[in-house]
């Protein structure tokens, strides 16, 4: 998730003490304007081009906008189109994100059908830039307002890689304090100081760092001090006080983990105290079935938390720690690439967690729901396929099943998040966008297949995307992703092969290519393509595929609306 | 409203100004939006929104176009916090 990651441990220690520092102004119920707009943020960050179009001035949330994006690891570049009530969309699509930003007061009173235009409009930017794109909604408080914004999300559904953003919500939480006529008087803009805080923190921590695809994947927490008050090894289970807070605070846990984020517990405490104070019997909301993983230890909990993230196939740089204790915040931050809050009492922390980039995600997919049940579902699967005698045939008795399905429309999404994400299965890291995609959805020369994977243990939902161009009679795979929660159960020949015999049906080609390119961590992917492809040489190039390959043994093969085939 | 009170004011005043206009401003030094050319209309709304919040009180629109020299803010703020 960090791409602006520091990688001295003193340097890392030190940005993440210094963010720690800075939660209180960050994530204060009424952010004070005065406080974050000489707020010191020299911490790592990467740059992003935004594209600003508007017919209002942005330029306010684009100064206030500064310390939250850079909490976020991130700088923007802004440039604005001229005020434009006509809505021109010029851009020459070299920004990584594209903002929309209308005051649709303006066109109240002209009488023509804005929402039928206005949909328009965004579908001519979408053409335009394949970079994700940020609709502001409209804040009036009216009926044609609201119908206006509903409506917006229905299209805006249709569109890949555009997302609504509520300012509406941040009008309705401020009521009349949200506009401010004396810098409207001013500057020509109608936000209140309130207004700008609020809009630029939502832009800062969630709507643009879940537009740029930033996601924390697993959640781990400290026990002592930070779910509850007091020390288990010291005060025991009867002299621990979880007070209302920190209820509410793990119940936000728990609904975080019901939307696909890993939870797990890092703690130095005894594990059978552990164990009874997560029992479901105990005395905190949070019970051990919650949690994809815990690690009980007195060592150190850099060590624990890496653990955490092998069991959980994830990289430690998309996993968020929380501690009360900065000493240990330090020293995971030191030793690791996790990202750190400072749980210094659980209201604040409840802010934090609510706030912290890379947890708010604008649609939520199948695959989010069943992924904690999912990696559950894999340690009983590795257990088992350890002792079967002959794995063929444990494949057969777990039912295994892949559903294929050509340029599925519906999941283009899904498909972007796969290009984007998959890290250790992913062939030649083009992190297409979902502008991207849906170019291969609609065909031409281009096919695009998605697998999904499900077996008796659990459904996993769609796990792999094969995109694939024809050009002078030669298929190129230019991405094969898979998601980590489908490798080890030796489906990758079968997922590629079967899907690119299907391409080479509508796209008939004198050879099938795999483009690869050497990265951090996809070395499983490529290991796989240099076992059936021959060795390969270099950082990046073609590979030959052989797609007379056979399936393996014990899986069921269906294509959407076929029937099954072994 | 004692000299050491208008001096902690004038250090406020020239703290936000630095933080707004993105170059020093010197505690007393008298700056104009007419001499800055990075002072422009969002630069003093910022001013104005900034210097409410940290003193706690609330300008008349006229103000914000009125108050566009250090020393008219410090002057303004005093009067209020009188």
């Amino acid at each position: 998730m960090n791409a602006a990651f520091p990688t001295e441990p003193a340097e890392k220690v030190r940005v993440c003490l210094d963010k720690a520092a800075r939660q209180d102004v960050l994530f204060a119920t009424s952010p004070s304007y005065a406080e974050l707009i000489s707020l010191e943020c020299h911490w790592p960050a990467d740059r992003v081009a935004i594209r600003v179009h508007r017919n209002q001035s942005f330029e306010l949330v684009e100064r206030m906008l500064r310390p939250f994006l850079a909490f976020a690891g991130r700088r923007a570049d802004v440039t604005y189109s001229p005020y434009d009530d006509s809505l021109a969309m010029e851009t020459d699509g070299s920004a990584d994100l594209e903002v929309v930003w209308i005051d649709f007061g303006r066109y109240a009173e002209s009488g023509e059908p804005l929402e039928a235009w206005f949909n328009e409009r965004i579908a001519t930017l979408r053409s335009r830039s394949s970079a994700p794109i940020l609709v502001c909604d409209w804040t009036a408080e009216s009926e044609g307002a609201t119908a206006f914004n509903a409506a917006l999300r229905t299209s805006v559904a249709a569109l890949a890689g555009v997302h609504v953003c509520e300012q509406s919500q941040i009008a309705q939480s401020l009521g009349t304090a949200y506009v401010d006529v004396r810098s409207t008087t001013v500057a020509g803009t109608p936000l209140s100081r309130q207004a700008t805080v609020l809009t630029a923190r939502a832009m800062g921590l969630r709507w643009i760092p879940a537009a740029l695809g930033m996601r924390v994947k697993a959640v781990v927490v400290d026990l002592d001090n930070t779910l509850y008050s007091g020390v288990l090894s010291e005060d025991g289970l009867d002299g621990i006080v979880v007070t209302d807070e920190h209820r509410a605070f793990q119940r936000d846990l728990i609904e975080l983990s019901r939307r696909g984020v890993f939870l797990a517990v890092a703690t130095r405490n005894d594990p059978q105290d552990v164990a009874q104070l997560l029992a479901v019997d105990g005395p905190l909301e949070l019970h051990a079935a919650e949690l994809a993983a815990s690690t009980a230890t007195w060592d150190d909990k850099a060590v624990g938390i890496v653990s955490i993230a092998e069991k959980l196939g994830i990289h430690p740089d998309s996993m968020l720690f929380i501690d009360d204790n900065a000493g240990e915040l330090a020293q995971v931050a030191s030793e690791t690439s996790v990202s750190c809050l400072h749980a210094s009492d659980p209201a604040s922390t409840r802010r934090g967690l609510g706030l912290y980039p890379g947890l708010f995600r604008f649609h939520l997919g199948n695959e989010d729901s069943v992924r904690v049940h999912d990696i559950q579902a894999s340690a009983v699967r590795a257990a088992e396929l350890a002792a079967a005698t002959d794995p063929a045939t444990y494949r057969r008795a777990l039912g295994a099943r892949l559903l294929f399905r050509l340029n599925p429309n519906d999941l283009v999404d899904r498909l972007h998040e796969l290009s984007a994400k998959t890290n250790q299965f992913n062939t030649a890291l083009r992190r297409f966008t979902a502008a991207d995609v849906a170019e291969y959805v609609r065909g031409g020369e281009r096919r695009v297949v998605s697998v999904a994977l499900a077996d008796r243990l659990s459904d996993s939902g769609v796990v792999a995307a094969i995109f694939a161009r024809r050009e002078e009679s030669v298929l190129h795979i230019d991405e094969i992703a898979i998601s980590c929660r489908a490798l080890g159960r030796q489906l990758e020949q079968t997922m590629v092969v079967e899907s690119v015999r299907r391409m080479l049906l509508d796209l008939p080609s004198s050879a099938v290519l795999v483009d690869w390119r050497r990265g951090a961590r996809n070395e499983p992917a490529l290991d796989w393509l240099g076992a059936s492809s021959g060795s390969l040489e270099g950082d990046e190039g073609s590979a030959r595929l052989d797609t007379d390959a056979s399936a393996v043994d014990g899986v069921i093969i269906q294509w959407d609306g076929d029937i099954d085939h072994e | 409203m004692s000299d050491r009170a208008r001096n902690d004011v004038q250090s406020e005043v020239a703290r936000i100004l630095s933080s707004v206009l993105g170059h020093e401003v010197a505690p007393g030094a008298d700056v104009a939006a007419s001499d800055d050319p990075t002072w422009d209309s969002l630069r003093q709304v910022e001013v104005m929104y900034a210097v409410e919040d940290t003193f706690g009180l609330r300008f008349e629109e006229s103000d914000f176009s009125a108050l566009v020299s250090s020393e008219l803010i410090v002057d303004a703020v005093m009067r209020r916090s009188a």
